[in-house]
């Protein structure tokens, strides 16, 4: 196990080296070598993390820590008795994410080979894609803390980086583009600061930022001997063991208190304060409420980048920070309870809004926010397990369905393009038609628009399958892979409401049960808008299907998502051992206790599997026969339900919210700092009053007074000076003879009476 | 060993001085080329007169032989001198040397 | 005031005089006959100073040759008289004076406070040699101090005189090495080896000492001759000490025999035979009181009237210092035979500042100054001629003694800046 773990620093080695080969030989290699060589760093990142997995597995899932060569000191401060290793975690866990990570990570690969061919910056999206894959491996491997930051603040990198992929599209899309980076970085920012204060606080109490340290083992609940066994004896544990074995033991102890500033706090709130600033790192990259606003906005990047980074990976990093931080949750129930409340609000909040989207990307996008909203959830409810394998599955369904989305939509403008042209060649004879039609303002063709689609199935066969397959995992219909993971988090929410009696756990089950039925809703609605029915537009009616770059990802990933819940399948079947994922985790996450499968749970599932399919019946009863209502308008927007529709289709207003509160006092702050301040203040007095008066004044003195004056006149007179001694010194040479004569005699007198100064001063002092 | 000197070197010494400012004075003083060649053979007789009157007193050789350096170099100082002189002569046709201040800075 | 200080003050006066009128004629041959009667008055100086051939030289080369020099150019020039244009520089008449002044109180200052009347030359080291007269015994090495000094002396030889610094001494003696240089013999000072006599002697400043080994074989000891070697007042005679070196003959006499009166019968002549010395005996010096003139001299030992060891062909010559000593071989057969041994004689010192000590002098300690300056002169005469030349004088007056390049810079500066001036370009 040891030597297949020492691996692990080519997870991260194998993309950078992609990325750099790519970065410098790019340009010359052509498309296809660079997305291959992208992919092969991502494929051979997978298979070290296969390897290492298969080896973990046959060792008892024994973690290890592996230094990270060159760099394993990278901070150390002897003096203040710091040292943060960069040192790598090998654990089920971090397989876990890494397998997710990396062989999703592959097929989105080769999937964006075929979507974003022709792409004038091709060559950089696979170093952006690359190096993402290497702070999102950064990220879980770390075995402490700021390990993990970094891969985080990484991500975020390229997260900004890839939303803003296109800031160079026209007609204001650019605009939007880029727009929409920012916000995503700026968003984050905010729950960065949270993550970071987590960091601090942690590091202040604990003395150390390491998960664990080298050879140490996860604390189990029903193991309590192990703990017994830690010495405690130098310095309370500091320095010899990592963050979670001391908060366990130090929890245990009780009546720890931990000095910040003037205040001396318990360990038990302290705790609660660093889960709580984690929770506002998570929410930021997790999208949870209140800082989900980004990810919606986020879909205007490559859809390669929103089935990798924005549904897949990246913001699940922040669901396994709080699994990974297991310890301190389960310490901390108020922040449990928080973090379930977010969880479920969340899901049920971003599924009511993805009900009123038309962009396909943005209804999938609220969607990947509700199903995060299930996993936070999860946590929260004690699931860890849960969490993961809800993860997981819907890394591989939402990859899917992004993936496909993201098909349609080349579909969409293949087809548009097609369209254009059948067009342009019709009109070919009315040249001056066609020159008139021009000049008005053609309103712009959205290949994301719902509106737009329609009768996709006949046309794009294999994305309608692939699709059809996303959409019926995600709304959890039996027996694929997200019916499993997701009776999993409300089988919790029972657990926690009824066997642990935490009253969030009732909030949670009813939130996570409407949250299912609004998944399996806005899914088959969107089944209904894109595919069934009739072809609403030109471009929907000449769309084609993508090429086997595309859809072998996507078939790929089908079958996954059918067979995914058999990762953590609550029975044993034949070659498949019961829970196999839970067993896994149960030996690094110390809390991930499985909830007993019985008959409450049986009957649980099938209450929400009829959920499911209450909702999908409904949605096609509503927009079987026909998608649209007269005027592109959602069947929804018609009678009663219209004001519910335009609620989610407004996204609850949080925009508009943030808006007023945050946004409008800023601009308005800012215009005031930029008008008083930068123009008035700064531009027109201290630019012009004070530095570009000052300045004139210093140099008009500098180069009047000073340098002609003083430097220029100083060395005309030194050369004036000098012109008049030579004047003078001249008379000495006057060609006279006697004159010589009688200097030399001056100095002969002279040396004489230097000579005889002796004897001078012995006369005299006799 | 020389003999017990009977008169006092700084009789010598003394005249050798009075005989050297002699010597200078008509350097400094006259204006033929000539004449202050004379004065300059002055003064070396006055320098080699103290020179063997030093001689005598120290009962060292040595001072009366640099006498002799001496007077050879002013043989040789003299015939350049003098040669000089006469080139000068011929092209200034005059040895007042005060009307030689070609040299003046 | 003795007469020679008087001579002196007289001659002073003179020469002061004639330096005084040199200055003050207007005339320049007149100057220069003047500056004759001061080097003559300087040479008679010379003359009181103990130095007779620069008294010479300074008559011959400097009142003569060089003077007639001077006179030569000042007639041929015709610059007798300079023309009376008025003279620059008046103030240095005055001032110069002043200076002059100022210089002659400085050297007044040093005659009376310098105590330049007793500065004397520090007294030269004592002189050494061993002469060897012990019959019977190797040649031996001189060892003073533990050191070895002077050369090695075999029976009947003499060191070289060798200058010592003044004090005391241990003086002894060890057989010479006779092997062969690859194998040296061992340092008899390292290996304590028994020295065949040592002796302490004191050796002060100023003197000259002979030291004689002799006596028994067995009993070997030294006799410190004083050897004078201070000039002679007449070249032609020499000094002449007698050592007595055999311990068996008690007190001898050294007679001079003169060959022409060997066989007159007068009683007055008394054989020829004139006793220079007379009872010396066993280990005593004896010196002949006035210096003998050079010649050959015909010498013999004389114990009572017994007459040993003849020296009949003893050649002295002037101004030296000859040491004769009686000595007694043993012959194979036992029969003690005297002999009559004579040490190298010694040169006496030359007269101070006599053409011979300046010779001595000027051809080895200053030999290099004395070929420098023969080739200054040479250079001298020369450059004389060379600058004497028509051509030369020609050059000069037409100023192309200016190098060309000069001139071509000059040119092209002045033609920069103003237009070329050939009266000031040239200069």
């Amino acid at each position: 196990m040891e030597n297949f773990a020492s691996l692990v620093p080519l997870v991260i080695i194998f993309p950078l080296l992609g990325m750099l080969i790519n970065i410098f030989f790019g340009k010359n290699m052509g498309e296809r070598a660079v997305g291959y060589l992208a992919t092969l760093a991502a494929g051979l990142a997978f298979g070290v993390a296969l390897i290492m997995t298969i080896a973990i597995a046959g060792n008892g899932f024994e973690a290890s820590v592996v230094n990270m060569p060159l760099i394993a000191n990278w901070i150390t401060i002897p003096g203040a008795n710091v040292f943060i290793p960069w040192q790598l975690r090998v654990d089920t866990l971090s397989l876990t994410m890494m397998l997710v990570v990396t062989g999703v990570g592959t097929l989105i690969h080769i999937y964006a080979i075929g979507y974003m061919h022709g792409d004038s910056r091709f060559p950089r999206f696979f170093q952006y894609l690359n190096l993402f894959l290497m702070f999102m491996l950064i990220l879980v491997t770390g075995n402490n803390f700021l390990v993990t930051f970094v891969g985080w603040e990484g991500v975020g990198l390229c997260s900004f980086l890839l939303i803003g992929f296109w800031f160079d599209k026209t007609r204001g899309e650019g605009w939007r583009n880029s727009n929409a980076a920012r916000k995503a970085f700026i968003v984050n920012r905010v729950g960065d600061f949270g993550f970071l204060v987590a960091i601090f606080l942690t590091f202040w109490t604990f003395g150390t930022l390491d998960y664990y340290k080298p050879g140490e083992m996860p604390y189990h609940p029903e193991l309590t001997a192990n703990i017994q066994n830690v010495s405690f004896a130098q310095n309370g544990g500091i320095g010899t063991h990592g963050v979670f074995i001391l908060a366990d033991q130090w929890l245990q102890d009780g009546n720890r208190t931990v000095a910040i500033g003037p205040y001396t706090l318990p360990l038990t709130t302290v705790v609660t304060l660093i889960t709580m600033f984690m929770l506002l790192g998570v929410t930021g990259k997790s999208a949870q409420i209140p800082l989900f606003v980004w990810l919606p906005d986020a879909m205007a990047g490559p859809t390669p980048v929103s089935a990798l980074i924005h549904a897949a990976t990246m913001v699940t990093a922040g669901i396994f920070l709080m699994v990974r931080s297991n310890v301190l949750f389960h310490a901390a129930p108020l922040t449990s309870m928080v973090v379930t409340v977010i969880g479920s609000g969340t899901a049920v909040a971003a599924g009511y809004i993805a009900l009123g989207q038309w962009d396909i990307k943005k209804v999938l996008a609220y969607s990947t926010v509700s199903q995060l909203g299930f996993m936070v959830a999860a946590v929260g409810l004690g699931g860890y397990t849960a969490a993961m394998f809800h993860l997981v599955t819907h890394a591989f369904f939402k990859a899917l369905l992004f993936l496909g989305s993201g098909s349609v939509i080349h579909g969409m403008e293949h087809g548009e393009h097609l369209a254009h042209a059948a067009h342009g060649e019709d009109n070919h004879a009315h040249a001056h038609e066609g020159e008139h039609a021009a000049e008005h303002a053609e309103p712009v063709f959205d290949a994301q628009d719902m509106r737009n689609m329609g009768g996709l199935r006949a046309k794009m066969p294999i994305t309608f399958w692939t699709y059809l397959i996303g959409t019926l995992a995600l709304s959890g219909i039996f027996p694929l892979a997200g019916f499993w993971s997701k009776d999993e988090i409300i089988g919790r929410a029972l657990y926690a409401a009824t066997t642990e009696g935490r009253l969030e756990g009732w909030f949670a089950l009813l939130l996570l049960i409407i949250a299912a039925g609004f998944t399996a809703f806005y899914m088959w609605r969107q089944i209904n808008l894109v595919f069934l029915g009739k072809s609403r537009t030109a471009a929907a009616d000449h769309a084609v299907e993508s090429n086997g770059f595309m859809t072998l990802p996507l078939i790929i990933l089908a079958v996954l998502s059918v067979f995914g819940g058999l990762l953590n399948f609550p029975w044993s079947l034949p070659g498949i051992a019961a829970e196999t994922m839970g067993k896994a985790l149960e030996a690094t996450v110390s809390y991930a206790s499985s909830v007993p499968f019985n008959l409450v749970n049986l009957v649980l599932a099938l209450l929400t599997l009829a959920v499911a399919l209450g909702a999908i019946w409904l949605a096609h009863t509503i927009y079987g026969k026909q998608a649209l209502a007269e005027g592109n308008l959602d069947q929804l927007e018609r009678g009663a339900t219209r004001g519910l529709f335009e609620i989610a289709n407004g996204k609850l207003y949080f925009d508009e919210f943030y808006g007023a509160l945050i946004e409008q006092p800023y601009n308005r702050a800012a215009a005031w700092l930029a008008d008083k301040l930068d123009w008035q203040f700064w531009h027109d007095y201290v630019h012009n009053s004070v530095i570009v008066a000052g300045f004139n004044g210093m140099a008009a003195f500098l180069s009047g007074p000073f340098d002609k004056g003083f430097i220029d006149g100083g060395f005309m007179d030194i050369g004036k000076g000098i012109q008049w001694l030579g004047r003078q010194i001249k008379r000495i040479q006057t060609g006279y003879v006697r004159t010589y004569a009688f200097t030399v005699l001056i100095g002969v007198l002279l040396v004489l009476l230097l000579i005889l100064l002796p004897l001078i001063r012995q006369v005299l002092q006799r | 060993m020389p003999q017990a000197p009977t008169i006092p070197v700084e009789y010598f010494v003394l005249l050798s001085a009075i005989l050297f400012i002699m010597g200078v004075m008509g350097v400094l003083l006259r204006r033929n080329a000539i004449m202050i060649f004379m004065s300059i053979e002055l003064m070396l007789n006055a320098a080699n007169l103290a020179l063997v009157a030093f001689a005598r007193q120290w009962g060292q050789i040595g001072g009366q032989l640099i006498v002799f350096f001496v007077i050879t170099v002013a043989a040789a100082e003299v015939a350049v001198g003098l040669a000089l002189i006469v080139a000068i002569f011929r092209t200034k046709r005059t040895i007042d040397i005060d009307e030689l201040h070609a040299m003046e800075g | 005031m003795s007469l020679e200080l008087g001579i002196f003050l007289v001659v002073a006066i003179v020469a002061i005089a004639s330096a005084a009128f040199m200055l003050l004629t207007r005339n320049a041959v007149h100057s220069a006959l003047f500056l004759v009667v001061n080097f003559a008055c300087v040479a008679f100086f010379y003359l009181l100073l103990n130095a007779p051939f620069l008294a010479m030289i300074q008559i011959t080369v400097y009142a003569g040759a060089i003077m007639v020099l001077f006179m030569f150019v000042i007639m041929l020039l015709g610059a007798e008289k300079l023309g009376s244009q008025p003279a620059h520089y008046r103030w240095l008449a005055p001032i110069g004076a002043i200076l002059t002044g100022l210089f002659l109180v400085i050297a007044l200052f040093v005659v009376v406070q310098g105590n330049v009347g007793l500065l004397k030359a520090a007294p030269p080291n004592p002189q050494l040699r061993v002469v060897h007269a012990l019959p019977g015994s190797p040649t031996l090495d001189v060892y003073m101090n533990d050191t070895r000094a002077l050369a090695s002396v075999a029976y009947t030889g003499a060191t070289p005189f060798g200058q010592v610094l003044p004090g005391d001494y241990v003086l002894a003696l060890y057989p010479s090495c006779t092997q062969p240089a690859a194998s040296p013999c061992a340092d008899p000072i390292a290996t304590k080896a028994k020295s065949v006599l040592s002796k302490r002697i004191t050796l002060k400043e100023n003197t000259t000492t002979t030291l004689v080994l002799l006596g028994d074989p067995k009993a070997p000891q030294f006799v410190a001759v004083p050897t004078d070697l201070s000039t002679l007042n007449d070249d032609n005679t020499f000094r002449l000490q007698a050592v007595n070196a055999t311990p068996g003959l008690a007190t001898v006499s050294l007679l001079n025999i003169n060959p022409l009166k060997a066989n007159s019968t007068d009683p007055n002549d008394n054989h020829g035979e004139l006793p220079l010395l007379s009872n010396i005996a066993f280990g005593q010096v004896g010196t002949v009181n006035t210096p003998l003139p050079k010649g050959s001299y015909s010498l013999v030992w004389a114990r009572d009237n017994d007459r040993l060891a003849p020296l009949s062909d003893f050649v002295a010559q002037g101004k030296t210092s000859e040491l004769v000593i009686l000595v007694q071989e043993t012959t194979g057969s036992g029969v003690a035979l005297p002999l009559t041994l004579r040490a190298t004689p010694v040169p006496t010192q030359e007269a101070f500042g006599s053409p011979q000590a300046i010779g001595q002098s000027l051809l080895s300690t200053y030999l290099l100054p004395f070929e420098l300056v023969s080739l200054l002169l040479l250079a001298a005469m020369v450059g004389a001629i060379i600058l004497t030349r028509e051509d030369v004088v020609r050059r000069v007056r037409r100023r192309e003694i200016v190098t060309e390049g000069a001139l071509r810079i000059n040119r092209a500066t002045s033609a920069a800046t103003t237009p070329a001036n050939p009266e000031t370009s040239g200069d």
